[in-house]
């Protein structure tokens, strides 16, 4: 039984079902994001959580009781808010106490904890600035210390870093996951930033029109996606409809070329797949290519230069490859117009069922 | 053609020239902008620099023009101090209960989940009953309050009440508080609207989430964030009624001694006849309400800090 257990979460409004039939189990400790595009009820579902919204169907257990009709004041969650929701009448200080403050903790006890918090959030020397006098970044800090000082039984975060910068939302992540490890405390992050999700999680869930399309390490949900909609909308990918030839051996036709996969298919021969290939497992042929590997022949379209990457858009046939490759001083960059030979693994060759939207590659 | 350089004239290239005319035209696209403003500033100065100008040099002149301090010492009888404390305690009435319900209306509407199209009806009637005062409003008063009003009639001809009876006047003090009133309370929905729309949702759901109750909530963070809008919002109500002079002049007559209808009487000159003192009296009620501006633009400006 996991510290945190949704069982069958529905919620309605009118007739638009924003969470269909959700169920997971998040261990003590653990840290879970949810990750998902706008409007897929990541956001309603940690509302629910909280007990900001009320579940139209299901349970939620928290430490093994059901707190589905439990108001939020009773339910020792911390939460933290995009726009921070800090209170504007109050210093930094004050906002981080008010928790403690109000459920009657001695004065004295309260400035202490203050002061651990704030050296935690090594904003020390920020307590008695008002939250206009901070930037996003500080306020944010100050919104989770605030959350974290009451000791929740978890903590729940809704998309904290998506109105900051991106240098201070990858050194606020850390921190977030810093001290989340330091503290053991079982954690739910929002958030549509796969890179966030990815890189902080235990555990991701990635969300659509209200359900859970795949949860996993995201070593998994990157690697091995489960679903066509998972393997898009994480990372760039390269997607093509192919047939199978013979599901056994894993041989596949996509246009003239045939491609082989590592594992058998568990779909029968002659029918449509759809074959997913990451740019970063793609690379150009040359002499020391395994004999094994597969081959698509193509034509150099574009050259973009990412810095530490070069991606390459291969037009094959009448569909285009997106393919990386990192700009090391042995690398020799091809031209544009230049016919190359496009060579992956087998391993790289990944088989998805064909019945979604067609396309190429996809960023 | 002539060597200009060679005249001692700075020499300039036709990129010079280009660069010389683009940057007279900015200036005078900078200044153009001013232009749009001109009207405002001409009739600022003609309705009320020049007006207070010459009111102020007025209330320290005698009727031969001499300079005098007799004005302001009349200010200090016992009629005139009783007619600024009538028209303070006027004005703190109307400005305090119209405060009330205006916000007890405005949160309805802002935070109290009613549907959109009540909102905009509010709004829109707010907007138009708060500029309904004057001649028109205490006729629409006395119509339906004043002894013969409809409402007067109609409670004592069905319900056997007679208003009067029980101590109510329109022509009174109360009566005339209640027909301010009507224009204070949507005044105030206009003013304090914005501040309750600004209210972030975040912050109740915030201390909700730290264990506050909707009492703890109210206390340490929904009050003490609206105090600064609400003080400015009731400081402008207190102006509004402290120089409103129509309405309290059609309805009363100039029975109550407020200080507009002292000053109109000391200037326009039937039986009281003295502009000096008139003019000293104006002066008075000009720094009451700058003293109020100014609190309530010190307000504006840290509540704007809070809510933004």
């Amino acid at each position: 039984m996991g510290f945190i257990e949704l069982e069958g979460i529905s919620k309605n409004f009118g007739c638009n079902t924003v969470v269909n039939e959700l169920s997971l189990s998040v261990k003590k400790g653990e840290f879970v994001s949810f990750l998902g595009g706008s409007g897929c009820g990541k956001t309603t579902m940690l509302r629910m959580i909280a007990g900001f919204e009320t579940p139209s169907k299901g349970s939620i257990l928290i430490n093994n009781v059901n707190v589905s009709n439990i108001p939020p004041a009773r339910r020792k969650l911390g939460m933290v808010f995009q726009n921070y929701a800090l209170f504007p009448n109050m210093t930094a200080r004050k906002n981080i106490g008010f928790g403690l403050r109000i459920s009657g903790i001695p004065r004295t006890e309260t400035e202490k904890r203050v002061d651990e918090m704030l050296d935690l959030i090594h904003m020390t020397q920020f307590g008695d600035h008002y939250p206009h006098q901070l930037s996003g970044g500080q306020q944010q800090r100050v919104a989770l210390a605030r959350a974290i000082i009451v000791k929740p039984g978890a903590l729940l975060l809704d998309e904290p870093l998506s109105a900051l910068d991106a240098k201070i939302r990858i050194q606020l992540r850390d921190d977030i996951r810093a001290i989340q490890q330091q503290l053991g405390i079982t954690t739910i992050y929002v958030t549509h930033d796969q890179e966030e999700a990815l890189s902080i999680s235990d555990r991701v869930a990635v969300m659509r029109e209200g359900r859970i399309e795949q949860i996993g390490t995201p070593l998994n949900i990157y690697n091995r996606p489960a679903t066509s909609y998972v393997a898009s909308f994480i990372g760039t990918l390269n997607m093509f409809y192919g047939s199978v030839v013979d599901a056994e051996k894993g041989v596949v036709t996509v246009g003239e070329s045939l491609l082989r996969t590592a594992e058998s298919i568990s779909v029968d021969s002659g029918k449509t797949v759809r074959v997913a290939i990451r740019p970063e497992a793609l690379s150009l042929f040359n002499n020391e290519t395994m004999s094994d590997a597969n081959f698509l022949p193509g034509r150099i379209e574009t050259i973009k230069f990412l810095g530490s990457t070069v991606r390459f858009i291969i037009k094959f046939e009448d569909k285009f490859i997106s393919m990386d490759c990192f700009n090391t001083p042995q690398f020799k960059m091809p031209q544009k117009g230049e016919q190359v030979s496009v060579t992956f693994s087998r391993e790289a060759c990944q088989i998805l069922p064909g019945d979604a939207i067609p396309f190429c590659y996809h960023e | 053609m002539p060597d200009i350089s060679a005249q001692g004239r700075p020499h300039t290239t036709d990129a010079g020239h280009i660069s010389f005319f683009r940057l007279y035209a900015h200036r005078i696209r900078r200044q153009a902008r001013w232009l749009g403003l001109a009207p405002f500033f001409i009739f600022l100065f003609a309705f009320m620099i020049i007006p207070a100008s010459s009111l102020i040099v007025g209330s320290f002149q005698d009727n031969t023009g001499a300079l005098t301090f007799d004005n302001f010492i009349h200010l200090l009888k016992p009629n005139i101090v009783s007619s600024y404390l009538i028209t303070i305690n006027l004005s703190a009435t109307t400005a305090v209960l119209g405060g009330l319900g205006g916000l007890l209306i405005a949160y309805a509407i802002s935070l109290g989940g009613l549907p959109q199209g009540i909102r905009s009806f509010v709004s829109t009637f707010s907007g138009v009953a708060s500029n309904f005062a004057g001649v028109p409003l205490a006729f629409a008063f006395i119509s339906t309050l004043g002894r013969a009003g409809f409402i007067t009639v109609l409670l004592r001809s069905i319900f056997g009440i007679d208003l009067y009876d029980t101590g109510f006047n329109l022509y009174s003090f109360w009566g005339l508080s209640l027909t301010y009133i009507y224009f204070q309370i949507p005044l105030m929905v206009l003013i304090i609207q914005p501040a309750l729309d600004g209210m972030k949702k975040e912050w109740r759901e915030a201390s909700e989430n730290l264990g506050a109750s909707a009492f703890q909530y109210w206390f340490h963070v929904g009050i003490p964030v609206l105090l600064p809008s609400l003080s400015a919002a009731v400081i402008l109500l207190f102006g509004n009624a402290f120089g409103a002079y129509a309405t309290a002049y059609a309805l009363t007559g100039g029975l109550i001694n407020l200080v507009p209808i002292l000053i109109g009487a000391q200037i326009r000159g039937n039986v009281l006849h003295d502009p000096n003192l008139g003019y000293a009296l104006a002066f008075g009620m000009i720094i009451i309400m700058t003293a109020s501006i100014i609190a309530y633009l010190w307000l504006q400006r840290l509540s704007s800090r809070w809510i933004k």
